[in-house]
């Protein structure tokens, strides 16, 4: 006889009490019985089950119950019946004439089957054409949409964020110009060095759970404050924070105050290693706390100020933007992804056009051969004898009595159309005057656009009147 | 004799080919119809025909009410509400609500009788609405539990412990075993009540639990073994 495992051996035995059996296994559930007494009392059992299931309490019969079910049913035929407008009886003709009248309008209109989707097409195109003339155009875009952790270590360390891998075209901050910083987007001819990564680092530095988390909210919020910084709209604008270069300098310090001493070392060794440009930033520092750290970072990522520059002004402006709404569309919307990267290649192009035209009227330069996109300089204005040397522009400093101001000087279309703009600001004359605004006043985008393109228009005309 | 011409569902003659005893529903119709006239309208019973009508087979009633003639439709109820109504008891054990639920199987029913196929037998079929009813009405009070962060529904333990601490000669072997059948799970529960309380055969259980034979047999046994040792202590007590 096969030996049985314990399931198999229950299932033969409930099947047993059922008559559910082939006549070989009733011999061998009688054998079991017989030999073990535990599959014997297991029968015993089961039957015993089996008769008390069997033998389990009734209900009383329910004598309304039908008459209720059936009071219930109208209820529900004569609900359904109130809410059809027409009666129950009349359904079948009113179907056949809809659908009689439905081939007579198929009839009609087969002919003309082609203009009605051409209609349809051409409404859907208006629609597109809607939104993105009236919608899209007058939006302030962020000119960086996708900045990785490793995008924004490499900005950190190198001063450089790659705009896209197509046109080879990258972000550059250099704050070690003798006199004040530069902030330039370039079209790169050399392809960009190699980078170092956040996993290179970790791998270099070993830093513990805590820190690794630390680091890592480091990055994120300045992936966030890269992404915020430099923004670009129709009308050929680009607005710039001022308060950009820092950001250089805050990251290194931060990521250095999240380490030991030892891990200092290994970090500083890192850099020298990978020759980064912003080594000047490294400054050992004693381990800080992370809410102090994020909080300094948060501030700065706060700032609303902004150089706005177009080809004919620099001005200042508070530009309200929420950044967070804008990448929360950007990224949930594919759509809407494609069109910021579509307007950002045509800007790149337009801005440079503009620039190289209103610089060298005698004809367009070759784009391609064209180094750099834009390039602001600010330095400390010299003239002043009280200037000082200082490398940031901050609006508080910019208000201080004695302080000489900054040139702010911005360059597009390489070395042949230098000398964009020259701009001096200096306590007697603020952004507020040349903007001839309140101080400080916060400038809704589309106001600001507005504007843009009024002066634009000014100078247009001031143009064609001397050229005439 | 006029013969009638009888609305009858395309499976019907399907099955009546595949060896369903369908001429003999069809003879019976022609005797509780006796004097019909060559028509083609819509049937009108007559009182008397209701009374021969109590002794019709479930396939009878169904054709009838499938032709238009829906108040045959209290005939089946009369004939299963008990039946049902027993079987919602066994799974749950609460008098009071079992009647609520048994309305809704039967209002089920009545909604899905017109695309009923004939392709199991009635009282199989509306077996399976009042388990899938019942298993609604258990995931229900699942999730309500779930989501009220307290048992509101803990009655079962609560009893079973109540059961525990009476004296033995209190208790009664019947309600311990109806109490350890509301602790097994639903789907061992169902297969148990439907194969000891019911008495459907192994087939009839596969298709009212939507599922295969094989998967009864195992079912029933585990419910069983389960079943088994829960209650072996409580009910050696009530022996001795």
């Amino acid at each position: 006889m096969k030996t049985l495992s314990q399931n198999e051996k229950s299932e033969l035995l409930s099947r047993f009490v059922d008559g559910q059996v082939s006549d070989e296994e009733r011999k061998t559930v009688e054998q079991l019985s017989a030999s073990d007494n535990a599959v014997k009392q297991e029968l015993q059992e089961l039957w015993r089950l089996q008769t008390l299931l069997a033998a389990s309490a009734k209900l009383k019969p329910d004598i309304g119950f039908a008459t209720r079910l059936a009071a219930m049913l109208n209820d529900q035929r004569r609900e359904e019946e109130n809410l059809l407008p027409v009666p129950r009886k009349y359904f079948p003709g009113l179907i056949a004439v809809g659908s009689v009248a439905m081939l007579f309008i198929a009839i009609a209109f087969f002919p003309k089957r082609a203009s009605m989707s051409r209609v349809f097409v051409l409404q859907s195109q208006a629609v597109k054409e809607v939104v993105d003339n009236n919608f899209m155009k007058s939006a302030i875009l962020p000119l960086f949409t996708s900045v990785n952790r490793d995008q924004a270590l490499q900005f950190a360390l190198f001063g450089s964020v790659p705009i896209d891998d197509k046109n080879n075209a990258s972000l550059n901050v250099d704050d070690q110009a003798e006199r004040g910083y530069r902030i330039e987007v370039t079209k790169a001819k050399t392809p960009r060095r190699k980078t170092l990564t956040v996993e290179d680092l970790m791998a270099e530095v070993q830093p513990t759970r805590n820190q690794r988390e630390a680091i890592d909210s480091i990055l994120d919020l300045t992936r966030g404050r890269i992404q915020s910084s430099i923004l670009f709209g129709d009308g050929d604008f680009v607005a710039v924070d001022p308060e950009l270069p820092r950001l250089n300098k805050a990251l290194v310090g931060n990521i250095a105050s999240c380490l030991t001493e030892k891990q200092q070392t290994r970090f500083e060794k890192l850099l020298k290693l990978h020759n980064c440009t912003n080594l000047a930033h490294f400054t050992r520092t004693r381990a800080a706390q992370l809410p102090a750290m994020t909080r300094g970072l948060a501030r700065a990522s706060r700032s609303q100020q902004f150089m706005v520059i177009t080809p004919e002004t620099l001005v200042f402006a508070n530009i309200a933007v929420d950044f967070d709404a804008i990448s929360r569309q950007i990224e949930a919307q594919e759509q809407m992804r494609k069109v910021v990267l579509e307007r950002r290649d045509r800007f790149i192009e337009r801005a440079l056009r503009a620039v190289a035209t209103n610089d060298a009227p005698r004809g367009l330069p070759n784009l391609d051969e064209m180094p750099d996109i834009f390039r602001i300089d600010v330095q400390p204005n010299l003239d002043s004898p009280s200037a000082p040397l200082a490398k940031s522009v901050r609006p508080g400093v910019r208000g201080k009595p004695g302080f000489g101001g900054f040139h702010f000087q911005v360059t597009a279309g390489g070395a042949e159309n230098q000398m964009m703009h020259i701009q001096v600001f200096n306590p007697s004359m603020t952004h507020s005057q040349m903007n001839s605004r309140g101080d400080s006043e916060t400038v809704d985008p589309q106001i600001l656009v507005r504007r843009l393109r009024i002066q634009r228009a000014k100078l247009d005309s001031l143009l064609r009147a001397i050229q005439e | 004799m006029h013969s009638i011409a009888l609305p009858v569902p395309r499976q019907v003659k399907k099955k009546n080919q595949s060896g369903i005893p369908f001429r003999i529903a069809l003879e019976e119709i022609t005797c509780v119809f006796p004097i019909v006239s060559n028509r083609t309208e819509k049937i009108q019973l007559q009182p008397s025909d209701r009374i021969s009508l109590q002794s019709a087979s479930d396939e009878t009633i169904i054709t009838l009410f499938q032709g238009g003639e829906k108040e045959v439709y209290r005939l089946l109820v009369d004939r299963y509400q008990e039946r049902v109504r027993n079987l919602l008891y066994s799974i749950f054990h609460e008098q009071d609500f079992i009647a609520d639920l048994a309305q809704d199987v039967f209002i089920k029913a009545y909604q899905a009788l017109p695309y009923f196929r004939f392709e199991s037998s009635f009282y199989t079929w509306l077996y399976r609405i009042a388990v899938n009813k019942s298993r609604d009405e258990l995931r229900r009070r699942k999730l309500r539990r779930f989501f009220s962060f307290q048992a509101l529904d803990e009655g079962v333990a609560q009893e079973l412990e109540f059961k525990m601490s009476t004296p033995p000669e209190n208790r009664d072997a019947h309600e311990i075993v109806s109490m350890g059948l509301k602790l097994l799970p639903e789907k061992f529960r169902t297969a148990i009540i439907l194969k000891d309380i019911e008495g459907l055969s192994y087939e009839e259980i596969a298709d009212v639990m939507q599922c295969e034979l094989g998967t009864v047999k195992s079912r029933l046994s585990r419910g069983r073994t389960m079943l088994r040792k829960a209650v072996k202590p409580l009910l050696e007590e009530v022996t001795e």
